[in-house]
């Protein structure tokens, strides 16, 4: 059976604001992203009535709403990652396309997200319901153990205040939450472990034809680093998205993959069909997004979904410096900027809106937080991409935009000299790189005068054979890197905007140069021609030891409130919680004090979950009168608890 | 009292051989009329196209493995097995044509006809439970609608069509444990699983035993007809027939409706964003040398393969149905390369799938499987 909820129990602001005056909030959640879904339906299963703010609209919890995405993406001249969603100036979000070359002294504006350089940062965010799994790409790693240990360790970044160990049980949980497809026995790698006869909700996805190619050319290549030798070998990520289920999965009882999102009756959303633009938009579904969890937590009848609320200020009883209450300036239409500010209060508050907006938030209502830190150690994966011709047709563009890697420099010595990272094969060709195959096109028409069926085969001899290497680079933590705000810049309804001052470290260069260096053996092992080029005009430019470079970014916005041991050393605690203000949790990868190789999401999931078991813990120390019906049974189980 | 339909196993096996053909001879109408519809229009219609046609696909799963638990296997290669278009489907005492057509109003109409519940009838004048005598009973070409062979009886309905092969497990069954046997002989490995069938219309029903039997045909009968005119079935799944009502209302039902009366987010079905595709195409409507008969037989040739895959899986060979999806998808790009172009003797008529199989030359089969493979 599909999912289907005869209504989105949406609310208006004059609910929303009376049941605020009744006291009737456990918590007031800001953003419907997987943080904030994850925490709604938490919470809300153990009976909680939660009041959800999203800055967006929310026809994308219909299917026809989600339909129009998928149609605006085919539309769209462009395919950035924003491409399938309208624009919106009442809750604008940054898109790479706004992205150009930095006059050194000179900020940036054109885009949401102001540029301050020195190098200009083109990750993006969506801010729609679902947030920004609402374009993800669906990997899903763990990070490694020593991720969490590399200032100890390696003498770089930032450590965790907690451990790998400690958050095992949580992945579990996120990975049920997303519906993984991969094998135990092919992720176990370096250091990550799982519990005994463990296995994932799905089985994983195959290799492309494309993988097993450059598998058979580059396995076994070896590289000595530091004293270390790092042995090549191609390996399937995990998946946020639709396979098999595994059969032995809880305990023999199996995994119901989630499909389609519909307040009416669809069959979508089912098994991975290999569409290739599943960044941004998985046109069946098949990918996990976070209104997936926010329709369980929906099913309970204890969120209140208000949509089209932009949250503007934190505001602090200066008593005892807990939450008061939440601004928000609620709008009536995307076309118009007109908005009525209204305020909300809750038991709890939890701010799930990513770390950049997150930060900015916080900053824009005057609260940097005692230890200064808050928007400072802003992170994300910084990308080097290589790219080129294989000496035969190997597959290209079939298959999801990437399904396999290599792991083997994401770990060891070399760390505490240079920056890990992790391999992806694309199979989307040089798309990334160049354009492809759009700019092939191009060039077939315009330099080379072909058409009709010459231009169609000479198109599918283009790119059968392309190959892109992009190198997931290490970023660690550095207070320079940050987000602030300034009056200066607001948005249509007078929201500072965020601000971005961002470069990479020569610790990072030296990681991303010497991940160049593995491409060129690559290619060597694999006859391929190099088509690889960094020109100084591009907007990522840099030159490292003479060599020319590019990167560009991950999409993996972190750091920004970091967790720590104290409130000297960060802006929350091992639970997510604000060090300054008892009542207030800043969940997401703002949190992570480091990002190691691998995506984040994953691990971001992970942490919100022990965010709303604490949570959980401290309301029911609290409680007393806790709502419990028949539809919160039904919800739990429904949500295979 | 009329008498029994299947009094032996042989009734049983060849009632179910043709409730895989009648399950599948719905899916080339459903095909075409949802390729027809312009890419990125209409999603309404696609998608409710599109479920009831995945539920086809479910059912003909259901009825496969139900053959299979009894020891024998359905034959999708059997000549025939595709009907040839147009076709008629009994409706009560009357009948109705199948075309393979564009979608339409009309189509939309014949559609309804396909999944209408059954009405009850209190005394059908019969020799057989369930079935009627008619007098142009030659016209019928479907195995399902003219059981035992009898030159003049056919089924009321569809829903009597599946009550007589209940009827026909219970009594055979029956009689097979009286003499301590079971007609339930089939080996397991023959079930095709939820591992290579999910996401298709709902769960499938591995076939073992009589109750597995049971509830794998009970399962047919409720997402198509419904059951005494309720919307919903068990699991809270829309019968095909309101499905499709939604489309002619132009609105969504929600938990709580009754028959008739949707009262769900409302929305437009757009005839006119549709191919105009010939209606029962056929090769010969096509030039000889012209690329839409190239593309004609092509397809033709690929759906042929197709369903070669699917008799390979439901032999023993299910893993074949991961490669099946890939198959479903070039028969999409071979469909579509019809339906997007006109006849070169009529530019306002766009040519069509024609599901015309070709059983005259073993050779040509051959040939057909390995372009399949190679293309």
């Amino acid at each position: 059976m599909n999912d289907s909820i005869s209504t989105l129990q949406q609310i208006t602001l004059e609910q929303a604001i009376e049941r605020s005056n009744k006291s009737e909030y456990h918590a007031c959640i800001v953003g419907s992203g997987i943080s904030g879904a994850i925490l709604a339906k938490q919470l809300t299963q153990k009976g909680y009535r939660v009041l959800l703010l999203e800055a967006a609209p929310a026809k994308d919890m219909t299917y026809t709403g989600f339909k129009e995405y998928v149609s605006n993406y085919y539309l769209n001249p462009s395919k950035d990652n924003n491409a399938p969603y309208p624009e919106n100036p009442n809750a604008p979000m940054p898109r790479s396309t706004d992205v150009s070359k930095l006059t050194p002294g000179v900020d940036d504006t054109k885009g949401y997200m102001v540029q301050r350089g020195p190098l200009a940062l083109d990750s993006t965010y969506t801010r729609v319901t679902g947030g920004t799994t609402m374009h993800w790409e669906a990997k899903i790693l763990r990070m490694l153990p020593e991720d969490f240990a590399i200032k100890s360790t390696y003498g770089v970044g930032l450590d965790w205040p907690i451990s790998y160990d400690d958050l095992m049980p949580y992945y579990r949980l996120a990975e049920r939450e997303i519906g993984v497809s991969a094998n135990v026995e092919e992720q176990g790698f370096y250091g990550i472990k799982y519990e005994d006869n463990y296995v994932y909700p799905m089985y994983g996805l195959p290799p492309s034809y494309l993988d097993q190619i450059v598998g058979k050319g580059i396995d076994g290549a070896e590289f000595e680093l530091y004293g270390e030798t790092h042995t090549v070998t191609v390996r399937t990520f995990p998946q946020g998205r639709n396979g098999i289920p595994n059969e032995r999965y809880d305990n023999g009882r199996g995994f119901k993959p989630v499909g389609a999102i519909s307040s009416h009756q669809v069959e979508q959303g089912g098994r991975c069909q290999g569409n290739n633009n599943c960044v941004p938009i998985c046109p069946v579904q098949a990918k996990y997004d976070a209104r997936k969890t926010l329709l369980d937590a929906m099913r309970t009848g204890l969120v209140d979904f208000l949509p089209q609320a932009v949250a503007s200020k934190v505001v602090v009883d200066s008593d005892d410096q807990s939450i008061k209450h939440i601004e928000f300036k609620h709008y009536s239409s995307t076309e118009r900027t007109e908005f009525t500010l209204a305020k909300v209060s809750a038991s709890k508050y939890i701010l799930a809106t990513n770390a950049i907006e997150n930060a900015r938030l916080m900053l824009a209502s005057g609260l940097p937080s005692s230890s200064g830190l808050m928007g400072k150690n802003l992170m994300d994966h910084t990308y080097l991409l290589a790219w080129g011709l294989l000496p035969e047709a190997a597959g290209t563009m079939r298959g999801t935009k990437c399904t396999s890697g290599v792991a083997d420099f994401r770990y060891g010595r070399s760390r505490s000299k240079q920056a890990p990272f992790g391999i992806d094969i694309h199979n989307d060709g040089w798309g990334w790189a160049t354009g492809s195959p759009f700019t092939d096109i191009e060039t077939l028409v315009d330099e080379q005068n072909r058409f009709g069926k010459d231009l169609r085969k000479s198109v599918v001899d283009r790119i059968s054979n392309q190959l892109l290497f992009a190198y997931m680079v290490e970023q660690v933590a550095d207070e320079s890197n940050r987000v602030t705000v300034d009056p200066e810049y607001k948005d249509a309804l007078g929201n500072m905007r965020p601000i971005i001052n961002y470069n990479l470290s020569d610790y990072s260069k030296a990681g991303i140069a010497y991940s160049r260096e593995t491409s060129k053996v690559f290619f060597q092992r694999l006859g391929a021609e190099d088509f690889s080029s960094y020109s100084p005009l591009d907007y990522g430019y840099f030159n490292y030891q003479g060599e020319n470079y590019y990167f560009r970014g991950g999409n993996h916005f972190s750091g920004t409130h970091v967790m720590g041991t104290t409130a000297g050393n960060s802006v929350v605690d091992a639970y997510q919680r604000s060090w300054d203000h008892p009542n207030l949790y800043l969940v997401g990868s703002g949190s992570m004090p480091s990002i190691g190789t691998s995506n984040t999401t994953l691990t971001l999931a992970a942490l919100c979950f022990k965010t709303s078991e604490y949570i959980l813990d401290e309301m029911s120390k609290q409680s007393v009168n806790i709502v419990s019906n028949s539809d919160f049974r039904l919800a739990k189980e429904a949500g295979h608890e | 009292m009329s008498d029994r339909v299947i009094n032996s196993i042989e009734d049983l096996y060849q009632m179910l051989d043709a409730a895989v053909q009648l399950e599948h001879a719905t899916i080339p109408p459903y095909l075409t009329a949802l390729y027809s519809i312009k890419t990125e229009t209409n999603p309404e219609a696609s998608a409710v196209i599109r479920a009831v046609l995945v539920e086809e696909m479910l059912h003909i799963t259901l009825a496969a493995n139900v053959l299979n638990s009894l020891g024998k296997h359905p034959d999708f290669e059997a000549k025939d097995f595709v009907p040839s278009y147009p076709t008629y489907l009994p409706d009560g005492e009357s009948e109705f044509l199948v075309s393979i057509d564009k979608f339409s109003s009309t189509t939309l109409d014949t559609f309804l006809q396909i999944e209408r519940p059954s009405k009850w009838v209190p005394q059908l004048d019969s020799k057989f439970k369930g079935c009627v005598k008619r007098s142009n009973h030659h016209v019928f070409e479907l195995k399902a609608v003219k059981p035992l062979k009898s030159s003049t009886y056919s089924f009321y309905s569809i829903g009597d069509f599946y009550e007589a092969i209940r009827e026909g497990i219970e009594y055979l069954e029956d009689q097979a444990n009286q003499k301590g046997e079971t007609i339930f002989i089939g080996d397991p490995k023959f079930q095709v699983s939820n591992r290579y069938y999910y996401s298709g219309g709902g769960e499938v029903v591995e076939v073992f035993d009589k109750t597995s039997a049971l509830n794998a045909l009970e399962l047919i009968i409720e997402q198509g007809e419904g059951h005494t005119h309720q919307i919903f079935n068990e699991q809270g799944e829309l019968s095909h027939y309101y499905r499709f009502q939604q489309l002619k209302l132009g609105q969504y039902y929600q938990t709580g409706d009754s028959p008739d009366h949707p009262t769900g987010p409302k929305f437009e079905v757009d005839y006119k964003n549709v191919h105009p595709v010939k209606c029962n195409p056929k090769v010969a409507d096509f030039p000889d040398d012209s690329e839409l008969k190239q593309a004609a037989l092509q397809f033709n040739e690929n759906y042929q393969a197709f369903l070669s895959t699917i008799n390979r899986a439901f032999r023993g060979g299910q893993e074949e149905l991961i490669g099946a999806v890939c198959g479903m998808f070039r028969l999409k790009e071979c469909a579509s390369q019809l339906i997007r172009n006109p006849l070169p003797s009529n530019p306002l008529v766009n040519g069509g799938p024609t599901f015309e199989m070709r059983y005259d030359s073993i050779e040509l089969k051959a040939k057909s499987i390995k372009t399949w493979e190679t293309a």
